[in-house]
């Protein structure tokens, strides 16, 4: 492209063209094909980012409004509770073996599937297309369907949303090695949907519920140690396990 | 009182401040306009990206009234918005807060910008930084360079010319 197109096109983005540039800008758009297509190129890119970078402040902000899970709350009574009762019956053996809730219960307590964050799904607007009716399905809780529409998407595309969904998919039925197998595979290469930190919590927690307590330790340490959104979790969740 | 200083480099527990601040107060304002809790809260979510992104692309800069009334003025506006999208009415909404800029991208070339996305990713953290300061931001090239410590303007177009050649070219394998 020539030297005087790509400035009319920088400085459109730059919002710096003159009237008279404006004018001739208007008219390449119009006549000059290889004009415009340079310029819907950089346009998709702006738009392309900003879809980006949005999804990733939605990822946080979602983040922010996770409470506590119903039964890690029920797990602190039982904290409490233990200690107490500690120091009053002194029977440390009876309440660090008997009464310390399990694997599979503190699974329970921090399990969640990871929301839809890439794909919104608007109520009524018929969106078409493999990814939406992947996400739809994933959505609607139907994981046998979206486990297999996820798997497609990847071997189509190898979007990295649909190896991450697929794996979210398998851990939602309860075939947890699958999602484990999808997981320690994969390699995300950007963190702008949270994958590459929830890669690890997920198979942190995936771990734990196999019982694979030194394998979710390995993650749960990666995670309290840097500053990312499962910080937090992964710091409580390590001081519960053995 | 919140750092907007903060909020330009998107830290986020500035961000979880502002979030958190003004969350209740959002979503019992929002209410009297019938929207379900779900949905206002989405709504919230995005006036608060709305306000992050004006943010850094500088619009704030001169902020002339509090945080909150900038806030809450964006806010009422993607309201009716949103609600002019799920009634299939089409209520004008004045007073916009001064510079402030939303734009919708249509969702028509969603595959496309999806795959731009994917893609964006594999060009390397100074691509992504360049193409998000000069699109995202709407920084100009001259205080991209400065930012970036580039020596000059043409080495950094230069940059720039290869990151979108580099991008064009993965797009079509």
């Amino acid at each position: 492209m020539s030297l005087e197109n790509e400035i009319l096109i920088e400085k459109y983005f730059e919002n710096q063209l003159s009237k008279e540039e404006k004018l001739i800008f208007e008219e390449k758009i119009i006549n000059d094909e290889r004009f415009s297509k340079a310029f819907e190129f950089e346009r998709n890119i702006k738009k392309s980012i900003h879809l980006t970078e949005r999804e990733a402040l939605k990822v946080m902000l979602k983040g922010f409004d996770e409470k506590p899970h119903r039964r890690v709350i029920s797990f602190r009574n039982w904290y409490w509770l233990s200690a107490a009762a500690m120091i009053i019956l002194g029977v440390l053996f009876w309440l660090s073996t008997e009464n310390k809730p399990n694997n599979e219960d503190l699974y329970l307590s921090y399990y969640q599937n990871y929301p839809n964050v890439v794909e919104p799904i608007v109520r009524g607007e018929g969106n078409q297309g493999d990814k939406n009716e992947a996400f739809k399905a994933y959505e609607q809780e139907k994981y046998q369907k979206s486990k297999v529409l996820f798997h497609n998407i990847f071997d189509k595309t190898k979007a990295e949303y649909a190896l991450f969904y697929e794996s979210q998919s398998y851990f939602a039925l309860g075939e947890t090695q699958k999602g484990i197998d999808i997981l320690e595979n994969a390699s995300f290469t950007d963190d702008k949907y949270q994958f590459k930190t929830q890669q690890k919590w997920y198979l942190a927690l995936a771990y734990l519920k196999l019982n694979k307590i030194e394998n979710a330790k390995k993650y749960l340490y990666i995670l309290a140690k840097s500053e990312n959104i499962q910080q937090e979790n992964a710091s409580n969740l390590l001081k519960l396990l053995p | 009182m919140i750092d907007l200083n903060l909020l330009k480099i998107a830290d986020p527990k500035a961000i979880e401040q502002v979030y958190k601040t003004h969350k209740k107060a959002f979503m019992t304002f929002g209410s009297k306009y019938g929207l379900v809790e779900d949905e206002l809260l989405d709504v919230y979510q995005d006036t608060i990206i709305a306000l992050i992104e004006n943010i850094r692309k500088g619009h704030l800069n001169n902020l002339q009234v509090e945080l909150k009334t900038y806030l809450f003025s964006v806010g009422k506006y993607l309201i009716f918005k949103r609600m002019n999208s799920i009634k299939k009415t089409d209520t004008i909404i004045e007073n916009l807060p001064k510079d402030f800029v939303w734009e919708d991208f249509d969702d028509e070339k969603e595959e496309l910008l999806s795959k731009i996305s994917t893609n964006l990713k594999l060009l390397g953290e100074q691509c992504y930084k360049i193409l998000t300061l000069f699109y995202y931001e709407e920084k100009k090239l001259d205080e991209i360079q400065k930012t970036l410590k580039y020596e000059n303007k043409d080495v950094l177009k230069s940059q720039k010319s290869r990151c979108l050649n580099h991008l064009k070219k993965l797009l079509n394998k």
